[in-house]
């Protein structure tokens, strides 16, 4: 290394030593205080379509889906309501002989997978009327997993063609 | 880090912590169709934007949304409830518009929804307006339930200035909390539920709410805390306030306090009995003797009784549903008769019997069912099957009428027959009696209505001769002869009255003869 070259280096070493900040020398230390808010929110997530097995006259065709909830307000109701009373009907196509309307509506609860008694979960049958199937005055939830249970009796008198599709739709609101 | 095995160490620490938060390496990230925010509380003055909405999807699903409007209330639960006709979707429309109203989004995509507060009712300074977010995925063929998710955000608007905030309890009730999943687990808890009803104008929330329960002696034997979230004004809400401490049978006291709004202190008490260990009284009802019978072509019945079988006075609702079985007897879907019977009142230990009748019932298998609730949302219910039996001919069912009253019956004829013959021996006295006197007078008596008085007036019974005295109506020679006597052995008769001291003569008879004697 050439004197010229020295000389840069240590000049370069001297200018650093200078422009160090006089506080860290000083070994003062402060804080800062950083905060985050949670905003309110609501979220939901009820898988569509839910397929009912063991639909045959005589018997209780029956299906779950898993349901997730968010509400970070304590206070939250999910409610549910069907478009035709509760009772499935019979598709356009494919369901000549079939019962137009199945006579029994079908129920439904929706039951936390951890249970806890600040949860109130309520079995019903669907109407079209809006009624409250999960709800909590005390308890904020994230991401928290229910159980939605369908149940549709088909009556022995009922005739159900094989192929026949029978549907219903259910709006679930979380308030 | 020099020391290779300390470096070594360090990465085996990180790789562990990557496997704890998901062993596939990926992060994971909910599915859902989500809002934020879901409340607003905003002071200003319309026209004025809102803090826009943000929306996701983070579902695998392409989601249709559409976002309206509505006017909210509220329920005793808290639960907020709108109305989805056009008028309120119109009205709220006015107060606070969205744009867009409708977007699809695809999977793991946001997007921002502007919220604009438009004006406020004539005459309001306040305005509860909620927004639906609804979206839907793509209906798929199959034995199906097809969804539609709905999200309510709730926006309380208000102009700046001064509002009362002023709320009272109405109401403070008590219920049985959920059973414990086992029943080593200990007792059920209480719930408690007092009711506010907001009295002011702004949407306010209970704070530093406490509820005590004092046993009969005044000590108190639990105490809890409470809060609670937002009522709307003008509704009223309850707030649960669950007790788990075990409380013996006995009569309390439970008493709830709180702050709300201005209103400061406000308090209201309630008594409550246990009847066992946490154990509130609760009403209970059973159908009991549930049984279906009748004849072919006439009356059939479903009887039963109502019984209250729990701890506090019950009602209940029973409905009578009548099935003609198909062949195999299988129910059809439908009753051919439904009745609905209703019992209100019912004390512990009560019952009432019902009967539903069915007229002209034809040949054929029934079933009748009684479906109720036997406690409050627990549904129960009687079966009873039945085949109406033939119609009975009239000899039969006389045969089984006297089967079934013959005593009764007999009962009556022996009655009848010895008042017959009491009254018939009163008649055979009376008649001998009337013979006796027409022996004694060999005529008969005849009464002051029967003869009529002599025209030259009654006979002097002192002065008569035997002749004169025969003459008389009612008097026979044997009668004659006695008076006779007795005036020769007792002398002349003072007054008539006299004579009924002579044998054969009594007071009555004398004054059927007053029109023809005197003394």
């Amino acid at each position: 290394m050439d004197i010229t070259r020295r000389l840069v280096v240590c000049g370069m070493v001297a200018a650093a030593i200078a422009a160090a900040p006089s506080s860290a020398l000083a070994d003062e230390t402060d804080s800062q205080l950083v905060t985050g808010t949670a905003e309110n929110m609501l979220a939901l997530d009820v898988p569509s379509p839910t397929i009912l097995a063991g639909f045959l006259p005589a018997q209780t065709a029956a299906a779950s889906a898993l349901v997730k909830l968010t509400s970070t307000s304590p206070t939250w109701t999910l409610s549910a309501k069907t478009d035709t009373n509760g009772h499935m009907a019979a598709a356009e196509e494919g369901c000549d002989h079939s019962t137009r309307e199945l006579d029994a509506p079908l129920s439904l609860i929706v039951e936390p997978i951890v249970a806890d008694p600040r949860i109130t979960s309520t079995l019903r049958d669907l109407t079209s009327l809006d009624q409250t199937f999960a709800s909590s005055t005390d308890m904020p939830v994230s991401s928290a997993l229910f159980h939605a249970s369908y149940t549709q009796p088909v009556r022995p008198t009922e005739v159900v063609e094989a192929g026949c599709v029978y549907s219903l739709t259910t709006t679930f609101t979380l308030s | 880090m020099r020391n290779p095995l300390l470096r070594m160490v360090a990465l085996a620490l990180a790789g562990s912590a990557v496997w704890a938060v998901d062993p596939t390496g990926a992060v994971e990230r909910p599915e859902y169709f989500s809002i934020s925010p879901a409340r607003r509380d905003v002071v200003g003055r319309p026209a004025q934007g809102l803090a826009p909405t943000m929306v996701g999807n983070t579902t695998k699903e392409t989601l249709q949304v559409s976002v309206t409007p509505v006017l909210v209330g509220q329920g005793m639960t808290g639960q907020f409830t709108f109305s989805e006709t056009a008028a309120a979707r119109r009205a709220a429309e006015r107060i606070v518009g969205a744009t867009p109203a409708r977007f699809e989004m695809v999977p793991g995509s946001a997007r921002s929804v502007a919220l604009h507060w438009n004006r406020l009712a004539k005459h309001e300074r306040t305005a509860f307006v909620g927004v639906i977010f609804q979206s839907k995925a793509k209906a798929k063929p199959g034995q199906q339930v097809n969804t539609i998710q709905r999200l309510l955000s709730v926006n309380f608007l208000r102009l700046p200035g001064r509002y009362r905030e002023s709320g009272a309890f109405t109401f403070l009730r008590a219920e049985q909390g959920a059973a414990p999943r086992s029943p080593s687990a200990g007792h059920r808890s209480l719930i408690f539920y007092p009711r506010i009803r907001n009295t002011g104008e702004l949407a306010d929330s209970p704070t530093g709410g406490r509820l005590l329960i004092r046993d009969a002696a005044g000590e108190v034997v639990a105490r809890r805390a409470w809060t609670g979230d937002v009522v709307l004004p003008g509704y009223r809400r309850e707030y649960g306030v669950e007790v788990r401490d075990v409380l013996p049978a006995g009569h309390y006291t439970a008493i709830a306090e709180t702050d709300f709004g201005h209103s400061k202190r406000l308090r209201i008490a309630k008594r409550f009995t246990l009847v066992g260990p946490n154990r509130l009284p609760s009403p209970k009802v059973a159908v009991t003797g549930f049984a279906g019978e009748g004849e072919i072509g006439g009356d059939a019945h479903a009887r039963g009784v109502v019984r209250s079988v729990g701890t506090a006075p019950a009602g209940a609702e029973v409905r009578v549903d009548l099935f003609r079985l198909l062949a195999g007897g299988q129910q059809p879907a439908k009753p051919m008769a439904s009745r609905r019977l209703t019992f209100s009142g019912l004390a512990p230990k009560a019952s009432k019997p019902f009967d539903v009748v069915y007229h002209d019932l034809p040949k054929a298998a029934y079933r009748v069912v009684a479906t109720y609730e036997e406690s409050p949302g627990v549904p129960a219910e009687e079966v009873s099957e039945f085949t109406p039996h033939e119609k009975v001919s009239a000899s039969r069912k006389f045969e089984r009428w006297w089967r079934e009253h013959r005593g009764l019956v007999l009962g009556l004829v022996a009655a009848v027959l010895v008042l017959a013959l009491v009254a018939f021996l009163l008649l055979r006295q009376r008649r001998l009696v009337r013979r006796l006197r027409e022996v004694e007078g060999e005529a008969p008596a005849v009464s002051a209505a029967d003869g009529a008085p002599p025209p030259d007036g009654p006979l002097d019974l002192n002065a008569a001769t035997r002749e004169e005295l025969l003459a008389v109506p009612g008097l026979g020679p044997v009668a004659v002869g006695r008076i006779l006597d007795h005036r020769a052995e007792h002398g002349p008769f003072e007054e008539l009255e006299d004579l009924a001291g002579v044998p054969g003569f009594d007071a009555e008879r004398v004054d059927e003869l007053r029109p023809h004697l005197r003394a």
